[in-house]
């Protein structure tokens, strides 16, 4: 491997590769899990929350899942101070949206517009590339109820069912095997919970280590619910005595 | 003219760039918003507009006037100009919320007919 070529973020190797973004996709591979299911009638995402210590004070609501407009929420893998920058940059070009044409921003514009700036870390200035990716969930009059990712190195694309993260190899080979056509958010949330046991360690799926939000459409408005922790340990416990079922099987 | 333009032209790359359009309730206050900022600037636009539209999506239609202060209002109909003066009366004396096609065409003749007399303009 060419190594003399991945100390500029902005040369390609020999090889046509661009190595910070790619080593930025590897600091993004160890951080924690975070699953979107797009619903028929909703969005879930599930993210695992890696800062558990007792001791810190919950200043934040939320530590993965940020409200980015009133109709789109998005959840953050990687460096959290450089999430920090990014969400709220998303959240500036959704006003000054607003601020224009006094209506919500479309979801892919969104999407698109900030990782029209996440390029160009991989192209101009000598500066690294931002060390997240981010799923977005959303709804716009356009395409209805919308599920995005983005790396770091600008891409995106729209998805049924991704995950990000740690473990997300995992995850995403048992959503293509479960992930139904249609399927609900009354089966998609057990769903994502199931998924999020599986990849992280077994013992440890607790409703401290989970963050969970579904998105949803009511009365022309957009939701962004938080599941509250006794729901989650609920459904958690649920979960473990159906995968101890199956294990007697 | 040039502003006319330049707004149109926006909006078609709009279109370009996403595969839809703007809505008229989006494209007025874009007019708008665009307007109010040269206000301040040393190259301001002095143009009065009437600007009308129908939601492709809802299939709504609206009338709104825009002046060059960048007062953007929504109204069931908007005159610029001397003629406001005269036409105005005459709409709200003969406009209704349920008027037909049909109907709101004979009111647009009676207006020109109305500045005809009035206002002398050939």
């Amino acid at each position: 491997m060419s190594r003399r070529y991945d100390s500029r973020t902005t040369m390609f190797s020999p090889e046509g590769r661009l190595y910070q973004v790619e080593y930025a996709m590897e600091a993004i591979g160890n951080a924690g899990t975070c699953l979107g299911i797009l619903a028929s009638d909703g969005i879930v995402l599930a993210c695992e929350k890696r800062i558990t210590n007792k001791l810190l004070d919950e200043i934040f609501e939320t530590e993965k899942l940020y409200r980015l407009s009133a109709d789109m929420v998005c959840s953050v893998a990687g460096i959290t101070s450089d999430a920090n920058i990014l969400v709220n940059e998303l959240r500036h070009i959704a006003q000054r949206y607003q601020l224009q044409y006094q209506e919500p921003m479309p979801c892919e514009q969104l999407v698109s517009q900030l990782c029209d700036i996440k390029q160009t870390y991989t192209q101009f200035g000598g500066k690294r590339p931002f060390g997240v990716s981010l799923l977005y969930a959303g709804w716009d009059p356009h395409y209805g109820l919308q599920l995005y990712q983005s790396d770091p190195s600008g891409n995106f694309s729209g998805w049924k069912a991704t995950c990000i993260g740690a473990n997300n190899a995992q995850a995403m080979s048992t959503l293509e095997s479960e992930f139904k056509e249609g399927i609900t958010l009354e089966d998609a949330v057990p769903l994502a919970i199931k998924i999020m046991h599986k990849i992280m360690d077994q013992n440890k799926l607790t409703a401290e280590k989970l963050e969970l939000a579904t998105v949803t459409r009511s009365d022309d408005k957009t939701k962004m619910t938080i599941i509250p922790r006794e729901k989650l340990e609920k459904l958690i416990s649920e979960r473990e005595k159906l995968a101890a079922a199956e294990k007697q099987k | 003219r040039v502003h006319g333009e330049y707004i149109s032209k926006n909006i078609q790359l709009y279109s370009m760039r996403n595969g839809y359009e703007l809505s008229p309730h989006a494209i007025a206050n874009f007019t708008r918003r665009n307007m109010a900022d040269f206000l301040r600037s040393r190259t301001p636009y002095q143009v009065n507009c009437v600007l009308g539209g129908v939601d492709k999506s809802s299939s709504r239609p609206a009338v709104y006037y825009l002046d060059y202060l960048g007062c953007l209002s929504q109204q069931p109909f908007a005159v610029q100009g001397y003629g406001s003066n005269f036409l105005y009366g005459l709409l709200d004396r003969h406009h209704r919320a349920d008027i037909t096609k049909e109907e709101a065409l004979q009111l647009l003749n009676m207006c020109m007919k109305e500045l005809k007399i009035r206002f002398a303009i050939s």
